[in-house]
């Protein structure tokens, strides 16, 4: 269980012990809810997926046609899983950072409650056709306030904590927590308002939920993920940041692109033409806090590949970012011009959005989870070949996706663009490639029912009772641990 | 622990500060909207404006082509033939056909 060997005083193991007891109940749940969110997910990606490919798939049933299972799909993924596993990182690291006990699970735990009674509302309404229709934010207009109430019941407690925090320095994780945990708010109050509240031109409207999807990966799931990457690289390593400058520059860098990013989708709309080519040129810059951070990170384990290969925390979260630093490459050669007209109406901006979703922030909130929940629940993980299967099925499943989507995408968008083709052969060319991702998701299912399994047992307290991390390799003859044996709960909590 | 720094006097003001941090967007918004709205406005209602003065001077030159009282005339004697004739029942089967 601990994955770093430094001793430490013994206040600050009873410390971290309490404060990992407060707040088991509501990030367990977060956890294991947004696991069950996920696996729901995929489910329904995958079926959007077949009928983009293959209409005739259930085309019985009314509830699961081509356009509400996907909107059900992405909201699922997004507010179900992504949103939770988010809280659950948020509220874990914001306080053992700040190093103050939760005062106020019971709350955040009935809230948490509530907000998947609105989620679960808010899909069946989407199967039920009564989404509002716009991307992002397919619920009906009456969840969007219930659900930035219950955002602001489950987050102002962390907000609270950094505040009445031990004087002292403020971590690079606490940033982006702080950023993020202020970020969202702000976008989904003003997205709320502007699309759905004020009696606006419907074509800024559309500029602005199409601003809301953009900016929602990297002003709230990025910043939550890069958080738990600066926490996990130097905790497990045993090891300082590589540069606080760097990772300072990373941040700013991020906050400066960030809140451009979306309306790129809209090239060639008639709004003010600088809003999308501003959005592009943001989607483009991306690469520069890509760059920078997955340096940092990257330089921080770097050396101790050993350990990065062993421990399942440290194993997805380095995979995170690297998906980022592709993440930021592949952002910049499809929002260049000449790109952006062959992928605008395509499948690329799809797996564009499925590589930051899964592929950085969910791989980072799986890296978070595989660390914390031990330390919570005061037990180990019970299987080394699920979590390994998990990893390798996730990653290989969502480089699938990215790959057939991005690949698909340009090969459908050269069809669109060449008028002495048919339509017909551009469809037949790139359902090929909708087969692929099909196929992918069908991976991405299968890790995830081992990891909500997993999750599920583990919120069952039937993990192992053993002071050895679980590392995904064989047992040494004699393990530097010591022998296997039993754990107190303090014991559990100190690393 | 650094007591200062964590009282329940500092954590009620955190509180509502956040609480104010976060309703600020919203009320950023509404402060936003109207100038917002009115730029938007303006140009739509420029170019309605301009439609209406057109459609103004169409209906003017309409209006001074027709001869009312001609039209009158016409419309009297259509509707003297009308009241001077007798309906007739309509056949059933006709009807259903």
């Amino acid at each position: 269980m601990a994955e770093t060997t430094s001793t430490t005083e013994p206040n600050d193991v009873a410390l971290r012990a309490s404060i990992d007891r407060s707040l088991r109940h509501p990030v367990m749940f977060f956890f294991t809810s947004g696991a069950v969110w996920l696996a729901l997910a995929i489910v329904l990606g995958l079926i959007a997926s077949a009928k983009k490919h293959f209409p005739e798939l259930l085309d019985c049933l009314s509830f699961v046609d081509a356009g509400r299972v996907d909107a059900a799909h992405l909201s699922a993924l997004i507010y179900g899983w992504g949103v939770q596993a988010a809280f659950g990182m948020i509220i874990w690291l914001m306080a053992r950072l700040s190093r103050k006990e939760c005062s106020n699970a019971g709350t955040i735990l009935a809230v948490g409650h509530l907000w998947n009674l609105f989620v679960m509302i808010g899909v069946l309404s989407i199967m039920a056709g009564k989404g509002s229709g716009i991307a992002y934010m397919e619920f009906p207009i009456f969840i969007w306030p219930l659900l930035i109430f219950c955002y602001l019941a489950i987050t102002i407690w962390s907000l609270v904590q950094f505040q009445v925090r031990d004087a002292g320095h403020v971590y690079v994780s606490q940033w982006y927590l702080l950023a993020g945990l202020l970020w969202f708010p702000w976008l989904a109050v003003s997205a709320f308002l502007f699309v759905f509240v004020f009696e606006g031109h419907p074509l800024m409207a559309t500029a602005i939920a199409s601003w809301f999807k953009g900016s929602l990966f990297f002003l709230f799931f990025l910043p939550t993920a890069l958080a738990s990457a600066y926490y996990l690289a130097p905790k497990v390593t045993g090891r300082p940041v590589y540069s606080y400058n760097l990772a300072l520059f990373g941040f700013w860098a991020l906050a400066c692109l960030g809140p451009w990013a979306g309306m790129q989708k809209l090239v060639g709309a008639p709004i003010p033409q600088f809003l999308p080519y501003m959005g592009a040129a943001a989607m483009v810059l991306i690469l520069i806090p890509a760059i920078s951070v997955g340096l940092n990170i990257l330089k921080t384990v770097y050396g101790r590949q050993e350990i990065v290969a062993e421990s399942p925390s440290l194993r997805f979260t380095s995979s995170g970012i690297v998906l980022f630093v592709a993440y930021g490459f592949l952002s910049f050669f499809l929002h260049t011009v000449p790109a952006m007209k062959m992928t605008q109406f395509s499948y690329s901006g799809y797996g564009l959005d499925i590589l930051g979703l899964y592929g950085v922030f969910s791989l980072c909130a799986f890296g978070a989870i595989y660390f914390i929940v031990p330390r919570i629940t005061g037990r180990e993980w019970l299987s080394r070949r699920f979590i390994s299967w998990h990893f390798f099925f996730s990653l290989y499943g969502v480089a699938s996706i990215v790959i057939c989507a991005v690949v698909g995408g340009i090969t459908q968008g050269q069809g669109i663009e060449d008028v002495s083709q048919p339509f017909a052969t551009m469809a037949s060319r790139a359902s090929q490639y909708g087969w692929g991702v099909t196929i992918a998701w069908a991976f991405l299912l299968f890790a995830n029912l081992f990891f909500c399994l997993h999750l599920l047992l583990m919120w069952a307290r039937l993990g192992r009772r053993s002071s050895h991390p679980t590392l995904l390799k064989g047992h040494h003859a004699e393990s530097p641990h010591g022998p296997e044996g039993e754990i107190d709960n303090i014991g559990s909590a100190s690393a | 622990m650094d007591h200062t720094r964590d009282n329940p006097l500092k954590r009620f003001t955190a509180f509502w500060i956040a609480i104010l941090l976060v309703a600020s967007f919203g009320i950023a918004c509404l402060i936003v909207r109207p100038i917002t709205h009115a730029r938007v406005d303006s140009a739509v209602k420029a170019a309605a404006d301009d439609r209406r003065a057109i459609r103004a001077q169409i209906d003017s030159a309409q209006e001074q082509k027709i001869n009312r009282t001609s039209l009158d005339k016409a419309l009297q004697s259509q509707a003297q033939s009308l009241l001077t004739s007798k309906p007739t029942p309509v056949k059933p089967q006709a009807a259903s056909q």
